[in-house]
């Protein structure tokens, strides 16, 4: 009988000298900007859910609209003067409404946002901020360029993860799902590996369109100049951006008719469902009324009408038929992103790609750590990692109990659930530097374990209205908020316990 | 630091690679978008937008391993100055 040799490891496709530079690029790619793909890990849990988190930490939305219907809606502005007014429709809250009012320009006046009962004209003033500013930390809106930061962090990561499958190519289906035991070492390179080839096709598409959305400005604005004569408007009318806009005065007291101007929209764009509207100069002759929404079977807010308001003059319409190509690329880019093609199921299931994103990026910073032990840089990228990770968790989760508890015993907490954010993530520092990553972890972990329970608890029982109480009308979103929280905190002491578990077999 | 395990690397291969490569894609396109005719310049736009995302992370990696980076960044600066040229003309 003849005998092959056969090789114990097959050769692997890219060159020794290849190899290594690519080892390198996805190693330094991963380790310096881990952190701040961590942030955007960390926030992209919550991102898909904003609008029930909102509808959640607002005591004012939990209490919901007395009826249905908008007749009221533009009763707080009175005879202020305005600008332009911006409405953000609550789809699954009556008639809620988010009402911004938009000062005149030198007037010298702040912009406004308030809440408003469309049915009845009752209105509060916008307290928590703690939602908007999770989201803005998603495209680090809170530092002046930080966006094109964002759309790098982006770009590069796609970089990562290309050199990341390339440096696997031998062993990614041969050795699929291999969770070796032993070493601890090997296994979490393991998973580093199980996880990035199960995410890999998503995370691209994530990567791409999270770049392309951050730079879009920058990119097409620098063609302004070159292919457009520096006209900007023509950049955004390529891209679907532009809009009709009004250069008359504002009319202090006019009240816009709201299920007017819905309705004509409706004829323009059959089964149009308003999210976003926005009344540029109200009451001017020339006055116009964008409106945004969605259609059926249509990603994103991929329908927008605009008109004149007084006479319904239509003077401009995007939807898939009428969008010029740039236009479709950025729907889809904005829907791809955010997962807004598929429902409550596809947003859950970005919410658990961003959960097993996180798991990848610590794996990788891990196994990086474990093989460059000495050192205050390998030092300073491991607190980093506890601090933007399970440390920027427990801060939002200290921030969303305060957006419960506050409210209780102050009535402006906005500034202080701020404060919570982003003082008790800072807070994290220190803890994170003090101590070993390990116990860093485990501390942290089991602090949000504490906080999301507390916010859950919260909310079921102490708020008014209740999530049990609001429930039992027949709205349930609170409630699922509550659960979804319960499920972080438990999830958090498992991670812990396992954390624990792991490190004592380590030693 | 970090250990690396290429004996090769070096600030120029990365300068080439990173900044370089998409530096050199951008201005392609910006001198693409000049010359188009103003009927397909929409089209145009959109495909670059999305080609310069696409085709950069491929760029970079290309770049990272090619044997002469310093030939390699010297093709890419004639490419990016003659581009930006084109584009300012």
């Amino acid at each position: 009988m003849n005998s092959v040799k056969v090789p114990k490891t097959r050769p692997h496709p890219l060159s020794k000298r290849n190899l290594a530079l690519l080892w390198d690029a996805h190693t330094a790619v991963g380790v310096l900007i881990g952190p701040l793909l961590l942030i955007i890990f960390v926030t992209a849990c919550f991102v898909p859910v904003q609008e029930y988190l909102t509808g959640w930490s607002e005591p004012f939305l939990r209490a919901g609209a007395q009826g249905p219907g908008y007749a009221h809606v533009f009763d707080p502005v009175g005879d202020a003067p305005v600008d332009a007014l911006h409405l953000h429709l609550l789809g699954d809250a009556g008639g809620l409404v988010e009402l911004e009012l938009e000062p005149p320009e030198g007037s010298g006046l702040e912009e406004t946002t308030l809440w408003v009962d469309g049915s009845t004209g009752e209105w509060r003033p916008q307290v928590s901020e703690v939602v908007h500013e999770i989201y803005n930390l998603h495209f680090f809106y809170q530092v002046p360029g930080g966006i094109y930061v964002a759309g790098l962090v982006g770009l590069t990561l796609c970089g990562a993860l290309l050199s990341g499958i390339l440096v696997h190519l031998r062993d990614l289906v041969p050795h699929f799902g291999r969770l070796r035991k032993r070493p601890v070492r090997a296994r979490r390179a393991d998973w580093h590996t199980l996880l990035g080839t199960l995410l890999a096709p998503w995370l691209l598409i994530l990567a791409i369109t999270g770049a392309m959305l951050g730079l879009a400005n920058l990119y097409v604005g620098s063609h302004v100049p070159t292919a457009m004569d520096g006209d900007v408007r023509e950049a955004w009318r390529h891209m679907g951006y532009g809009w009709p806009e009004s250069e008359g005065d504002a009319v202090p007291g006019h009240v816009p008719d709201l299920d007017r101007t819905i309705a004509r929209a409706r004829e323009v764009l059959p089964g149009l469902e308003p999210h976003w509207m926005g009344f540029e100069r109200p009451g001017a002759e020339d006055a116009v009324v964008n409106v945004y929404g969605h259609l059926p079977g249509v990603p994103a807010l991929g329908a927008h009408v605009g008109m004149v308001e007084a006479t319904g003059e239509v003077l401009q319409v995007n939807d898939p038929d009428t969008d010029p190509p740039g236009g479709t690329v950025n729907r889809w880019g904005i829907a791809l992103h955010f997962g807004d093609w598929g429902g409550t199921f596809v947003r859950l299931a970005y919410i658990a790609i961003a959960l097993a994103s996180v798991g990848l990026s610590l794996f990788g910073m891990v196994v990086w750590r474990s093989r460059n032990r000495k050192g205050r840089f390998a030092r300073a990228v491991e607190v980093l990692t506890v601090v933007c990770s399970v440390g920027l968790l427990t801060a939002i989760g200290a921030a969303l109990a305060s957006s419960q508890l506050l409210p209780l015993v102050m009535d402006d907490s906005g500034w202080w659930q701020t404060a919570v954010l982003f003082g008790g993530w800072l807070l994290t520092v220190p803890v994170a530097w003090a101590v070993p990553a390990s116990r860093a972890t485990d501390w942290l972990l089991h602090a949000a374990a504490t906080v999301f329970t507390v916010a859950a608890t919260s909310s079921l029982v102490l708020v008014t209205p209740t999530s049990l109480a609001l429930w039992q009308q027949g709205r349930g979103a609170v409630l699922a908020v509550d659960i979804g929280l319960y499920i972080v905190a438990m999830g958090c002491v498992a991670v812990a316990l396992r954390v624990r578990q792991r490190e004592g077999g380590a030693a | 630091m970090i250990r690396w395990r290429s004996k090769e690397g070096s600030w120029l291969r990365t300068l080439v690679a990173v900044p370089g490569s998409f530096f050199t894609l951008w201005l392609v396109t910006l001198a693409i978008t000049r010359w188009v005719p103003d009927d397909l310049l929409g089209l145009t736009l959109a495909l670059v937008y999305l080609a310069v995302f696409l085709l950069w992370p491929v760029a970079a990696l290309w770049a990272l391993t090619v044997e002469d980076p310093r030939r390699t960044g010297l093709v890419m600066l004639g490419v990016s100055v003659a581009s930006a040229a084109a584009a300012l003309l």
